[in-house]
Protein backbone atom coordinates (compact mmCIF):
# COMPACT_ATOMS: atom_id res chain seq x y z
CA UNK A 1 0.00 0.00 0.00
CA UNK A 2 2.74 2.21 0.70
CA UNK A 3 4.78 1.37 -2.13
CA UNK A 4 1.29 2.30 -4.10
CA UNK A 5 1.29 5.58 -2.65
CA UNK A 6 5.21 6.60 -3.13
CA UNK A 7 4.33 5.63 -6.77
CA UNK A 8 0.98 7.74 -7.00
CA UNK A 9 3.14 10.83 -5.36
CA UNK A 10 6.33 10.57 -8.04
CA UNK A 11 3.01 9.55 -10.69
CA UNK A 12 1.75 13.30 -9.38
CA UNK A 13 5.21 15.10 -9.32
CA UNK A 14 6.02 13.93 -12.77
CA UNK A 15 2.59 15.32 -14.22
CA UNK A 16 3.57 18.98 -12.55
CA UNK A 17 6.75 18.91 -14.31
CA UNK A 18 5.04 17.84 -17.65
CA UNK A 19 2.86 20.27 -17.34
CA UNK A 20 4.99 22.90 -16.14
CA UNK A 21 7.37 22.26 -19.02
CA UNK A 22 4.40 22.17 -21.60
CA UNK A 23 3.04 25.62 -20.38
CA UNK A 24 6.51 27.35 -20.05
CA UNK A 25 6.61 25.78 -23.84
CA UNK A 26 3.52 27.05 -25.31
CA UNK A 27 4.09 30.82 -23.54
CA UNK A 28 7.77 30.27 -25.56
CA UNK A 29 6.33 30.09 -29.38
CA UNK A 30 5.66 33.09 -31.11
CA UNK A 31 2.10 32.92 -32.11
CA UNK A 32 -0.75 35.26 -34.06
CA UNK A 33 -3.95 33.54 -33.79
CA UNK A 34 -7.48 35.57 -34.91
CA UNK A 35 -10.12 34.72 -32.37
CA UNK A 36 -12.60 32.88 -35.48
CA UNK A 37 -9.48 30.08 -35.68
CA UNK A 38 -8.84 30.37 -39.18
CA UNK A 39 -6.01 31.99 -39.75
CA UNK A 40 -2.64 30.94 -36.94
CA UNK A 41 1.05 32.02 -38.02
CA UNK A 42 4.22 30.21 -35.42
CA UNK A 43 7.34 30.51 -34.91
CA UNK A 44 8.25 33.69 -36.16
CA UNK A 45 10.87 36.14 -34.31
CA UNK A 46 9.94 39.27 -35.69
CA UNK A 47 6.33 40.72 -36.68
CA UNK A 48 4.44 43.71 -37.24
CA UNK A 49 0.42 43.74 -37.18
CA UNK A 50 -1.04 46.94 -38.91
CA UNK A 51 -4.59 47.81 -38.27
CA UNK A 52 -5.50 49.60 -41.63
CA UNK A 53 -9.17 49.81 -40.97
CA UNK A 54 -12.60 48.71 -42.71
CA UNK A 55 -11.33 45.42 -41.13
CA UNK A 56 -7.91 45.00 -42.89
CA UNK A 57 -5.04 43.86 -41.80
CA UNK A 58 -1.56 43.53 -42.35
CA UNK A 59 0.60 41.06 -40.87
CA UNK A 60 4.21 41.28 -41.51
CA UNK A 61 6.28 38.26 -40.27
CA UNK A 62 9.65 36.82 -40.36
CA UNK A 63 12.49 34.23 -39.08
CA UNK A 64 15.93 34.17 -38.42
CA UNK A 65 18.75 31.93 -38.78
CA UNK A 66 17.12 30.45 -41.80
CA UNK A 67 13.77 28.92 -39.66
CA UNK A 68 10.77 28.43 -41.11
CA UNK A 69 8.06 30.05 -39.48
CA UNK A 70 4.35 28.31 -40.25
CA UNK A 71 0.97 30.02 -41.09
CA UNK A 72 -2.39 28.73 -41.95
CA UNK A 73 -5.91 29.59 -43.02
CA UNK A 74 -8.47 26.84 -42.56
CA UNK A 75 -10.91 28.24 -44.83
CA UNK A 76 -8.77 28.72 -47.54
CA UNK A 77 -7.25 25.14 -47.41
CA UNK A 78 -3.77 26.70 -47.22
CA UNK A 79 -0.79 26.21 -45.62
CA UNK A 80 2.42 27.61 -45.72
CA UNK A 81 6.36 27.57 -44.23
CA UNK A 82 8.52 30.27 -45.40
CA UNK A 83 11.53 32.43 -43.64
CA UNK A 84 9.43 35.68 -44.52
CA UNK A 85 5.64 36.14 -44.78
CA UNK A 86 3.66 39.49 -45.49
CA UNK A 87 0.14 38.99 -45.59
CA UNK A 88 -3.19 41.12 -46.12
CA UNK A 89 -6.34 39.91 -44.56
CA UNK A 90 -9.96 41.06 -44.48
CA UNK A 91 -12.29 40.50 -41.32
CA UNK A 92 -15.26 38.19 -42.62
CA UNK A 93 -19.09 38.33 -40.97
CA UNK A 94 -17.44 35.25 -38.82
CA UNK A 95 -14.91 37.47 -37.62
CA UNK A 96 -12.46 35.09 -39.36
CA UNK A 97 -9.32 36.69 -41.14
CA UNK A 98 -9.49 35.88 -45.05
CA UNK A 99 -6.13 35.66 -46.59
CA UNK A 100 -6.43 38.37 -49.80
CA UNK A 101 -2.49 38.21 -50.40
CA UNK A 102 0.58 36.74 -49.01
CA UNK A 103 4.66 37.45 -50.31
CA UNK A 104 6.36 34.77 -49.32
CA UNK A 105 10.15 34.78 -48.90
CA UNK A 106 13.45 32.55 -47.75
CA UNK A 107 12.53 29.72 -49.00
CA UNK A 108 8.72 28.64 -48.97
CA UNK A 109 6.53 25.57 -49.38
CA UNK A 110 3.30 26.19 -49.64
CA UNK A 111 0.39 23.74 -49.54
CA UNK A 112 -3.37 24.07 -51.23
CA UNK A 113 -5.70 21.49 -50.76
CA UNK A 114 -8.80 21.05 -52.53
CA UNK A 115 -11.45 17.44 -52.80
CA UNK A 116 -10.20 14.83 -54.34
CA UNK A 117 -11.23 15.00 -58.03
CA UNK A 118 -12.39 11.21 -57.68
CA UNK A 119 -16.23 11.98 -55.86
CA UNK A 120 -15.35 8.59 -54.06
CA UNK A 121 -12.40 9.61 -52.23
CA UNK A 122 -12.36 11.06 -48.99
CA UNK A 123 -8.52 11.64 -49.44
CA UNK A 124 -7.88 15.12 -50.56
CA UNK A 125 -5.60 16.70 -53.12
CA UNK A 126 -3.11 18.57 -52.69
CA UNK A 127 -1.13 21.29 -54.66
CA UNK A 128 2.14 21.72 -53.48
CA UNK A 129 4.60 24.52 -54.32
CA UNK A 130 8.23 24.84 -53.12
CA UNK A 131 10.11 27.86 -54.48
CA UNK A 132 12.72 30.56 -53.39
CA UNK A 133 9.71 33.32 -53.14
CA UNK A 134 6.08 33.56 -54.29
CA UNK A 135 3.28 35.92 -54.19
CA UNK A 136 -0.29 34.52 -53.52
CA UNK A 137 -3.33 36.78 -54.67
CA UNK A 138 -6.71 35.04 -53.47
CA UNK A 139 -8.51 37.50 -56.11
CA UNK A 140 -8.10 34.73 -58.46
CA UNK A 141 -6.17 32.28 -56.57
CA UNK A 142 -2.78 32.07 -58.36
CA UNK A 143 0.77 32.17 -57.01
CA UNK A 144 3.72 33.74 -58.86
CA UNK A 145 6.81 31.39 -57.89
CA UNK A 146 10.70 32.43 -58.67
CA UNK A 147 13.62 30.28 -57.84
CA UNK A 148 14.20 26.60 -57.78
CA UNK A 149 10.11 26.17 -58.74
CA UNK A 150 8.86 22.47 -57.83
CA UNK A 151 5.01 22.50 -58.28
CA UNK A 152 3.48 18.62 -57.16
CA UNK A 153 0.06 17.94 -57.54
CA UNK A 154 -1.21 14.96 -55.81
CA UNK A 155 -4.74 13.37 -55.65
CA UNK A 156 -4.36 10.13 -53.95
CA UNK A 157 -8.15 9.28 -54.58
CA UNK A 158 -7.74 9.95 -58.17
CA UNK A 159 -4.74 7.62 -58.30
CA UNK A 160 -2.94 10.91 -60.01
CA UNK A 161 0.25 12.86 -59.41
CA UNK A 162 2.11 15.39 -61.19
CA UNK A 163 4.95 17.33 -60.49
CA UNK A 164 7.21 20.14 -62.64
CA UNK A 165 10.31 22.26 -61.71
CA UNK A 166 11.17 25.22 -63.23
CA UNK A 167 12.92 28.68 -62.95
CA UNK A 168 9.85 30.69 -62.33
CA UNK A 169 6.39 30.75 -63.20
CA UNK A 170 2.72 31.20 -62.60
CA UNK A 171 0.22 28.90 -60.93
CA UNK A 172 -3.32 29.17 -60.94
CA UNK A 173 -5.02 27.18 -58.06
CA UNK A 174 -8.63 25.94 -58.48
CA UNK A 175 -11.96 27.70 -56.98
CA UNK A 176 -12.11 27.26 -52.66
CA UNK A 177 -13.96 24.55 -52.46
CA UNK A 178 -13.50 23.15 -55.66
CA UNK A 179 -13.09 19.37 -56.33
CA UNK A 180 -11.45 20.29 -59.81
CA UNK A 181 -8.02 19.70 -60.68
CA UNK A 182 -6.25 21.84 -57.67
CA UNK A 183 -4.19 23.23 -60.52
CA UNK A 184 -5.95 25.21 -62.99
CA UNK A 185 -3.29 26.00 -64.65
CA UNK A 186 0.48 26.56 -64.81
CA UNK A 187 3.37 28.23 -66.90
CA UNK A 188 6.78 27.15 -65.92
CA UNK A 189 10.11 29.17 -67.21
CA UNK A 190 12.67 26.65 -67.45
CA UNK A 191 14.38 24.99 -68.03
CA UNK A 192 11.23 22.68 -67.06
CA UNK A 193 10.54 19.16 -65.96
CA UNK A 194 7.42 17.75 -65.73
CA UNK A 195 7.03 13.98 -63.86
CA UNK A 196 3.11 12.54 -64.32
CA UNK A 197 1.78 9.27 -63.22
CA UNK A 198 -1.57 8.07 -63.21
CA UNK A 199 -3.34 5.06 -63.84
CA UNK A 200 -6.04 4.07 -66.67
CA UNK A 201 -7.54 1.37 -67.86
CA UNK A 202 -5.06 -0.84 -69.84
CA UNK A 203 -5.98 -2.38 -73.24
CA UNK A 204 -7.10 -5.43 -71.26
CA UNK A 205 -9.29 -3.29 -69.02
CA UNK A 206 -6.73 -3.76 -65.78
CA UNK A 207 -5.62 -0.16 -64.53
CA UNK A 208 -2.24 0.44 -65.80
CA UNK A 209 0.27 2.42 -64.13
CA UNK A 210 1.69 5.62 -66.97
CA UNK A 211 4.57 7.97 -66.60
CA UNK A 212 5.64 10.71 -68.65
CA UNK A 213 8.87 12.89 -68.43
CA UNK A 214 8.69 15.92 -70.39
CA UNK A 215 11.37 18.33 -70.51
CA UNK A 216 11.45 21.71 -72.29
CA UNK A 217 12.39 25.50 -72.30
CA UNK A 218 8.55 26.05 -70.85
CA UNK A 219 5.69 24.55 -70.06
CA UNK A 220 1.76 25.54 -70.18
CA UNK A 221 -0.36 23.16 -68.55
CA UNK A 222 -4.13 24.07 -68.88
CA UNK A 223 -6.86 21.98 -67.83
CA UNK A 224 -9.16 23.31 -69.26
CA UNK A 225 -8.34 22.78 -72.26
CA UNK A 226 -6.71 19.28 -71.18
CA UNK A 227 -3.12 20.32 -72.45
CA UNK A 228 -0.01 20.78 -71.59
CA UNK A 229 2.24 22.31 -73.76
CA UNK A 230 6.18 22.05 -74.13
CA UNK A 231 7.74 25.37 -75.87
CA UNK A 232 11.86 25.02 -76.62
CA UNK A 233 14.39 22.00 -77.01
CA UNK A 234 11.46 19.22 -76.23
CA UNK A 235 12.40 16.22 -74.79
CA UNK A 236 9.43 14.03 -73.80
CA UNK A 237 9.48 10.37 -72.46
CA UNK A 238 7.35 7.56 -70.80
CA UNK A 239 6.06 4.16 -70.54
CA UNK A 240 2.97 4.18 -71.83
CA UNK A 241 2.06 2.93 -75.00
CA UNK A 242 0.17 5.61 -76.15
CA UNK A 243 3.03 7.64 -76.40
CA UNK A 244 4.63 5.53 -78.73
CA UNK A 245 8.74 6.35 -77.80
CA UNK A 246 10.86 9.57 -77.15
CA UNK A 247 10.58 12.49 -78.64
CA UNK A 248 13.06 14.95 -79.19
CA UNK A 249 14.51 17.89 -81.08
CA UNK A 250 11.07 19.01 -81.79
CA UNK A 251 9.99 23.22 -81.18
CA UNK A 252 6.91 22.08 -79.39
CA UNK A 253 5.07 19.73 -78.10
CA UNK A 254 1.56 19.72 -77.24
CA UNK A 255 0.04 16.97 -74.85
CA UNK A 256 -3.68 16.54 -75.09
CA UNK A 257 -5.09 14.91 -72.02
CA UNK A 258 -8.54 12.88 -71.16
CA UNK A 259 -10.87 14.40 -68.61
CA UNK A 260 -9.37 11.57 -66.68
CA UNK A 261 -5.78 12.77 -66.89
CA UNK A 262 -4.69 10.63 -69.34
CA UNK A 263 -2.81 11.15 -72.28
CA UNK A 264 -4.58 11.25 -75.26
CA UNK A 265 -2.35 11.96 -78.07
CA UNK A 266 1.03 14.28 -78.68
CA UNK A 267 1.16 16.51 -81.15
CA UNK A 268 4.59 17.73 -82.28
CA UNK A 269 4.88 21.06 -83.90
CA UNK A 270 8.01 23.34 -85.32
CA UNK A 271 11.11 23.14 -87.18
CA UNK A 272 12.41 19.60 -85.62
CA UNK A 273 16.18 19.38 -86.36
CA UNK A 274 15.52 15.60 -85.83
CA UNK A 275 12.78 13.50 -84.21
CA UNK A 276 13.65 10.29 -82.64
CA UNK A 277 10.81 7.97 -81.95
CA UNK A 278 11.68 5.01 -79.82
CA UNK A 279 8.75 2.45 -80.10
CA UNK A 280 8.35 1.01 -76.40
CA UNK A 281 6.29 -1.82 -77.54
CA UNK A 282 9.98 -2.95 -80.45
CA UNK A 283 12.30 -2.14 -77.40
CA UNK A 284 15.22 -0.53 -78.67
CA UNK A 285 14.68 -1.52 -82.14
CA UNK A 286 12.69 1.48 -83.37
CA UNK A 287 14.94 4.33 -84.22
CA UNK B 1 1.39 75.57 -5.30
CA UNK B 2 2.18 72.84 -7.47
CA UNK B 3 2.21 75.54 -10.37
CA UNK B 4 5.88 75.54 -10.05
CA UNK B 5 5.57 71.99 -11.71
CA UNK B 6 5.06 73.17 -15.23
CA UNK B 7 3.30 70.35 -17.15
CA UNK B 8 1.97 68.46 -14.66
CA UNK B 9 -1.74 69.34 -13.34
CA UNK B 10 -2.16 69.74 -9.50
CA UNK B 11 -2.29 66.96 -7.59
CA UNK B 12 -5.51 66.26 -5.58
CA UNK B 13 -3.55 66.00 -2.47
CA UNK B 14 -2.38 69.43 -0.92
CA UNK B 15 1.22 69.13 0.02
CA UNK B 16 3.02 70.72 3.05
CA UNK B 17 3.91 73.99 3.03
CA UNK B 18 7.61 73.28 4.29
CA UNK B 19 8.52 70.75 1.49
CA UNK B 20 8.00 73.71 -1.41
CA UNK B 21 11.28 75.32 -2.67
CA UNK B 22 11.36 79.20 -1.36
CA UNK B 23 13.07 81.90 -3.30
CA UNK B 24 13.36 82.57 -6.90
CA UNK B 25 13.94 79.18 -8.92
CA UNK B 26 16.71 81.44 -10.90
CA UNK B 27 19.11 82.70 -8.73
CA UNK B 28 19.29 78.98 -6.85
CA UNK B 29 20.69 75.39 -8.46
CA UNK B 30 17.62 73.13 -8.84
CA UNK B 31 16.55 71.63 -5.45
CA UNK B 32 14.59 68.10 -5.64
CA UNK B 33 11.73 67.95 -3.06
CA UNK B 34 10.05 64.92 -1.84
CA UNK B 35 6.31 64.61 -1.09
CA UNK B 36 4.62 61.41 0.41
CA UNK B 37 0.82 61.43 -1.18
CA UNK B 38 -2.36 59.60 -0.33
CA UNK B 39 -4.39 59.27 -3.76
CA UNK B 40 -4.17 61.67 -6.22
CA UNK B 41 -3.49 62.61 -10.27
CA UNK B 42 -1.97 64.76 -12.08
CA UNK B 43 -1.25 65.28 -16.05
CA UNK B 44 2.42 65.52 -17.68
CA UNK B 45 2.45 67.21 -20.44
CA UNK B 46 4.95 68.42 -23.45
CA UNK B 47 7.78 70.60 -22.12
CA UNK B 48 8.00 72.11 -25.59
CA UNK B 49 5.93 75.27 -24.89
CA UNK B 50 3.27 73.97 -26.34
CA UNK B 51 2.27 72.33 -23.20
CA UNK B 52 0.40 68.94 -25.36
CA UNK B 53 -0.95 66.29 -22.70
CA UNK B 54 1.48 63.08 -23.01
CA UNK B 55 -0.29 61.21 -20.46
CA UNK B 56 -2.30 61.32 -16.94
CA UNK B 57 -2.15 59.10 -14.20
CA UNK B 58 -3.95 58.95 -10.69
CA UNK B 59 -2.43 56.53 -8.03
CA UNK B 60 -4.07 55.15 -4.65
CA UNK B 61 -0.54 56.30 -2.92
CA UNK B 62 2.65 57.97 -3.98
CA UNK B 63 6.12 59.45 -3.42
CA UNK B 64 6.81 62.44 -5.68
CA UNK B 65 9.70 64.15 -6.22
CA UNK B 66 9.80 67.65 -7.64
CA UNK B 67 12.63 69.99 -8.66
CA UNK B 68 12.42 73.94 -8.50
CA UNK B 69 13.55 74.19 -12.66
CA UNK B 70 9.84 72.55 -13.02
CA UNK B 71 10.29 68.97 -13.52
CA UNK B 72 8.09 66.15 -11.82
CA UNK B 73 9.00 62.49 -10.88
CA UNK B 74 7.78 60.05 -8.25
CA UNK B 75 6.82 56.63 -7.78
CA UNK B 76 3.60 55.89 -7.46
CA UNK B 77 1.18 52.83 -6.17
CA UNK B 78 -1.64 51.01 -7.91
CA UNK B 79 -2.61 53.34 -10.68
CA UNK B 80 -4.46 54.22 -13.63
CA UNK B 81 -4.81 56.63 -16.55
CA UNK B 82 -4.62 57.45 -19.96
CA UNK B 83 -2.14 57.55 -22.60
CA UNK B 84 -2.28 60.65 -25.12
CA UNK B 85 -1.06 61.21 -28.91
CA UNK B 86 -1.21 64.33 -30.03
CA UNK B 87 -3.19 65.86 -27.07
CA UNK B 88 -5.82 63.11 -27.30
CA UNK B 89 -6.82 60.38 -25.68
CA UNK B 90 -5.59 57.35 -26.72
CA UNK B 91 -6.35 54.29 -24.27
CA UNK B 92 -6.57 53.61 -20.87
CA UNK B 93 -4.23 51.59 -18.37
CA UNK B 94 -3.52 50.34 -14.83
CA UNK B 95 -0.92 48.72 -13.10
CA UNK B 96 0.63 47.93 -9.98
CA UNK B 97 2.85 50.44 -10.25
CA UNK B 98 4.49 53.32 -11.76
CA UNK B 99 7.50 55.66 -12.20
CA UNK B 100 7.41 58.84 -13.89
CA UNK B 101 11.39 60.38 -14.19
CA UNK B 102 11.90 63.73 -14.08
CA UNK B 103 14.41 63.96 -16.76
CA UNK B 104 12.09 62.54 -19.28
CA UNK B 105 8.78 62.36 -21.11
CA UNK B 106 8.48 58.91 -19.99
CA UNK B 107 6.27 56.84 -17.60
CA UNK B 108 7.36 53.60 -16.83
CA UNK B 109 4.74 50.77 -15.61
CA UNK B 110 5.29 47.57 -13.47
CA UNK B 111 2.91 44.51 -12.81
CA UNK B 112 -0.08 43.76 -14.16
CA UNK B 113 -0.10 46.15 -16.44
CA UNK B 114 -3.06 46.44 -18.60
CA UNK B 115 -3.50 48.91 -21.39
CA UNK B 116 -6.65 49.18 -23.44
CA UNK B 117 -8.11 50.94 -26.16
CA UNK B 118 -11.80 51.49 -26.77
CA UNK B 119 -12.21 51.77 -30.52
CA UNK B 120 -10.97 49.69 -31.87
CA UNK B 121 -11.20 47.43 -28.81
CA UNK B 122 -8.02 45.93 -27.87
CA UNK B 123 -6.03 45.35 -24.78
CA UNK B 124 -2.09 44.57 -24.34
CA UNK B 125 -0.99 42.96 -20.97
CA UNK B 126 2.59 42.75 -19.66
CA UNK B 127 4.27 43.12 -16.62
CA UNK B 128 6.45 46.16 -17.72
CA UNK B 129 6.49 49.08 -19.99
CA UNK B 130 7.65 51.95 -20.66
CA UNK B 131 5.10 54.35 -22.50
CA UNK B 132 7.28 57.59 -24.25
CA UNK B 133 4.69 60.29 -24.44
CA UNK B 134 6.01 62.47 -27.11
CA UNK B 135 6.74 59.85 -29.51
CA UNK B 136 3.78 58.11 -28.43
CA UNK B 137 4.90 54.72 -28.15
CA UNK B 138 4.74 51.71 -25.68
CA UNK B 139 7.49 49.31 -25.21
CA UNK B 140 6.17 46.34 -23.40
CA UNK B 141 8.31 43.46 -22.25
CA UNK B 142 7.34 40.50 -19.55
CA UNK B 143 4.93 38.10 -20.46
CA UNK B 144 3.24 40.29 -22.94
CA UNK B 145 -0.42 38.91 -24.15
CA UNK B 146 -2.02 40.93 -27.12
CA UNK B 147 -5.95 40.69 -26.85
CA UNK B 148 -7.23 42.56 -30.00
CA UNK B 149 -10.44 42.56 -31.17
CA UNK B 150 -10.09 40.04 -33.56
CA UNK B 151 -6.58 38.45 -32.89
CA UNK B 152 -4.20 37.43 -29.97
CA UNK B 153 -0.64 37.71 -30.27
CA UNK B 154 1.59 35.53 -27.09
CA UNK B 155 4.82 34.16 -26.66
CA UNK B 156 6.77 37.46 -27.73
CA UNK B 157 9.72 38.66 -25.42
CA UNK B 158 9.07 42.42 -26.31
CA UNK B 159 6.77 44.82 -27.93
CA UNK B 160 6.50 47.69 -29.12
CA UNK B 161 2.83 49.90 -30.19
CA UNK B 162 1.47 52.87 -30.63
CA UNK B 163 -0.22 54.14 -28.28
CA UNK B 164 -4.29 53.52 -29.80
CA UNK B 165 -2.55 49.85 -30.49
CA UNK B 166 -3.49 49.83 -33.77
CA UNK B 167 0.67 48.95 -34.34
CA UNK B 168 2.13 46.55 -32.57
CA UNK B 169 5.52 44.63 -33.55
CA UNK B 170 8.55 43.21 -32.40
CA UNK B 171 10.77 46.66 -31.66
CA UNK B 172 13.14 45.98 -34.49
CA UNK B 173 10.06 45.76 -36.48
CA UNK B 174 8.06 48.66 -35.45
CA UNK B 175 9.39 51.10 -38.44
CA UNK B 176 7.93 50.18 -41.66
CA UNK B 177 10.83 48.16 -43.83
CA UNK B 178 11.94 49.59 -46.92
Amino acid sequence: MKLHHTTLLISLAGLTATLAVSQSGQTKIPEIKDKAGNMWVRGYSRMRIENLGSGKYKFTVSTSDGKKLKATWAKENIDIESGGLECLVVLDKTKAYRLQTATMSGGIVANFVRASANAQSKENQTANIRAASAEYNGGNDTVTVRGNVTLTRTDPGAGQSMSATGASGTIQLSEQGSSANAVKAATLNGPVKLTMTGVRPGDDGKPLKYNLTGLADRMVFNDAARTIVFTGNVRISGDDPTLGGDISGVNSATVKLTKDGEIESIDLEGDPGRTVVQDKRKGDGGR
Amino acid sequence: MLALLAGCRTPSVPLPEANLPKGDPKDEPPVTRTVNSAGGQLDRKSDDGKGTILWSIEWESATLEYTTDQRFGGRMKNVKGVFYTQGQPASSFVATEAVADKGTNSLRLIGGVRVTNENPKGALYCGELVYDGVKGIIDAQKGIEVDYESYRVRGIEALRANAKLTLVATPESFEPQP
